[in-house]
């Protein structure tokens, strides 16, 4: 019985833990402002903005990725996991220095092809060593195909089930393949 | 017979003497009454003639003054711009299509929540947003038609099209509802091409604050500007308290015989006219401000909106002052108004702000009031800069960027939110990591245009971004070096 309540208690710790760090999306230092997608996990444009906000003097990196084997679906969780094992730099990483106080990091990629993106954020000490690393994936979809009907449906709760998938996801890990040049 | 006629002849002269000494004793004792000299007399008349050649002036159309705020556009592409200096082009260019619009068939009314609103808005759009609520009857009067249905928005403050349903146009009534016109017919495809055409107009890239900073607040917020604005100084004329320059006022607005005005001047120089017990009077100041109030001669009277501002521009035109710019690129916009009943009188009240190439002129003046009582002027002042014309220059802006608008929220939060905490407007949170969220909450608007300031004992009018807060409470801060101006509310 012990045994039962003891697993019981490992496997609860480790879901909280894994949501912990796919939550903490970002951690108190920052925040992802935009891309802002749906709940599907789908942001309808041709040109996208990244912004971020942080806080308290933090340093950063970001790379952004693209995924070659995305093949268009409904909803960000509807993703294969295969997906995410590819994917290819998408132009430079760019390192940001954030002041005291407010900061916002921003970059806009004009003419961005439809597609799933990941945005790896590295947060650095003050000796620049990695003290984290956080992604936040999104779909682009082109702007002309954003479905105006939807504006007087009311959306479904996708975000249960994205939950689940990516704790499983990251309970499991998974080997992500660089195809960048 | 030749004495005769001498004698007719000397006579004639005595007489034609006479006259001459008799008109100079009346002027001499004139002058000796006034304690005037001839010099004053001839300045009196040539101020008299050009107030005479102002009220007899054109008088401007109504539709010259009243324009929105900005025109917000969304290219739908995920690139935004908001149109202020050239806002007036871009309404003359979007206006019609709506008058026609209203002509087409099958015109239905539904009202939508603001979350369907924000989603409509995220297609591509324009909205035409104005800091005043718009008669939908002056609407009408420029050739819109009435479809049966606008009780719902007599008085509107944004007008909008969206691709995310070209068959329709958007409202928001003054009231803040929301409400779609749908049309059984309607062909978009040429208001689609302007809006697209747009893109060419601006410059100045801006995004829904959501996207950029976060919050909920969708305000339209600049990105990345290239604002060229120069600074404007000049030395405001006062008139010479010695001057004919109040009579001559005086004489404007109760006639040229001023034999049954009564005048009062205390010891700050202010002058006080009263006509009929009071019931009429100008009060002038010494800077030359003046106002100028009467009773409402008939009660139980209701004129219309274009009728009551019409009234308003043409006593203002008969005053001496739409033409006071002429040639300085100052123009004047409706900047406020309300309208109520008193004593079953309908009581406009319009408020005009000075512009410059298009922004607006910020400070303790630069605004006309003007109150329309059952069709009658029952109120009128004028607080604004009276630039003489040799003394008003522009300084050009010698290729300073912008200072970023993100710099001034993301470095001035705190000192905002200490000044609408100030003005009972916000209560800081009471955790301090939210309290950049909060500020960011209660922006209404973001727009540029100057701050007016006294350096020297001259005005100056400095470029500044200015931000909107609830109650028309506005801060400001240097366009270019991002430095805080003041704060009006």
């Amino acid at each position: 019985m012990k045994k039962k309540i003891l697993a019981l208690v490992l496997a609860l710790v480790l879901c909280f833990s894994a949501t912990s760090f796919i939550f903490a999306a970002e951690d108190d230092s920052y925040t992802v402002i935009s891309p802002q997608t749906s709940e599907t996990g789908i942001t309808y444009c041709d040109n996208l903005l990244i912004s971020v906000k942080t806080t308290d003097n933090t340093a950063l990196r970001f790379t952004l990725y693209s995924y070659p084997n995305y093949t268009k679906v409904s909803s960000l969780d509807l993703v294969p996991a295969s997906v995410f094992n590819v994917r290819s730099q998408f132009g430079a990483s760019e390192d940001f220095a954030g002041g005291e106080g407010v900061s916002f990091y921003t970059r806009q990629v004009n003419e961005i092809d439809p597609g799933m993106y990941g945005l790896k954020i590295e947060k650095f000490d003050e000796e620049n060593n990695v003290v984290s690393v956080n992604q936040k994936y999104f779909i682009v979809e082109s702007s002309s195909s954003k479905d105006s009907a939807a504006i007087y449906e009311s959306q479904t709760a996708v975000g249960r089930v994205m939950f689940f998938q990516n704790v499983f996801r990251n309970l499991f890990g998974t080997t992500v393949v660089d195809v960048s040049e | 017979m030749s004495v005769n006629k001498a004698t007719i002849y000397k006579e004639r002269i005595k007489t034609v003497l006479l006259v001459v000494l008799f008109i100079t004793a009346v002027l001499l004792s004139y002058l000796y009454w006034r304690d005037s000299s001839f010099l004053e007399i001839k300045e009196s008349m040539d101020n008299r003639l050009s107030l005479t050649s102002l009220a007899s002036a054109s008088i401007p159309e109504p539709s010259e003054f009243i324009c929105p705020d900005s025109v917000d556009v969304n290219f739908g592409d995920g690139t935004y711009t908001s149109f202020h200096e050239n806002v007036r082009e871009v309404w003359d260019l979007l206006l019609p299509f709506y008058i026609d619009f209203t002509k087409a068939k099958g015109l239905t009314v539904e009202v939508l929540s603001e979350q369907q609103w924000d989603n409509i808005m995220g297609f591509q759009s324009a909205q035409c947003s104005f800091c005043y609520p718009l008669p939908d009857a002056w609407l009408r009067s420029r050739g819109a038609k009435n479809y049966g249905e606008s009780d719902y928005f007599a008085y509107l403050t944004v007008l909008a099209f969206s691709n995310a349903f070209d068959d329709s146009f958007f409202i928001r009534s003054s009231d803040g509802s929301c409400f779609r016109i749908r049309a059984s017919e309607y062909d978009s495809s040429a208001i689609l091409s302007a809006i697209e055409d747009l893109r060419a107009k601006s410059r100045d890239q801006y995004y829904p604050m959501n996207q950029f900073l976060g919050t909920d607040n969708t305000t339209i917020t600049p990105f990345a500007t290239d604002i060229d604005l120069p600074s404007l100084q000049f030395d405001p004329s006062v008139p010479d308290q010695n001057s004919s320059f109040k009579t001559d006022l005086a004489r404007n607005f109760f006639g040229q015989s001023l034999d049954f005005i009564r005048t009062v001047t205390d010891n700050n120089g202010t002058t006080i006219f009263m006509y009929n017990y009071g019931e009429t009077s100008l009060t002038v100041y010494p800077n030359g401000f003046f106002e100028y109030q009467d009773s409402p001669v008939a009660a139980d009277k209701t004129v219309g909106f274009t009728e009551a501002f019409r009234t308003a521009t043409a006593f203002i035109a008969e005053h001496g002052t739409w033409s006071a710019h002429d040639g300085k690129t100052i123009h004047f916009l409706l900047e406020d108004l309300d309208r109520e009943t008193y004593d079953r009188s309908s009581v406009y009240t319009f408020r005009f702000r000075s512009h410059y190439n298009g922004r607006k002129i910020y400070g303790s003046d630069n605004v006309l009031t003007i109150v329309v009582t059952g069709g009658q002027v029952t109120y009128y002042s004028r607080n604004l800069m009276i630039p003489g014309e040799e003394d008003f220059s522009v300084t050009p802006n010698t290729g300073t960027a912008n200072y970023p608008f993100v710099d001034v929220v993301s470095g001035g939060y705190e000192s905002i939110a200490r000044e609408l905490q100030r003005l009972e407007l916000m209560d800081p949170p009471s955790d301090p990591d939210a309290l950049f969220d909060a500020v960011l909450e209660q922006i209404e608007g973001i727009n540029t245009g100057y701050y007016e300031i006294t350096e020297n004992h001259r005005k100056v009018c400095r470029p500044a971004w200015i931000l909107t807060f609830p109650g028309n409470a506005r801060i400001f801060y240097d366009l270019y070096t991002g430095e805080y101006l003041g704060t009006i509310a």
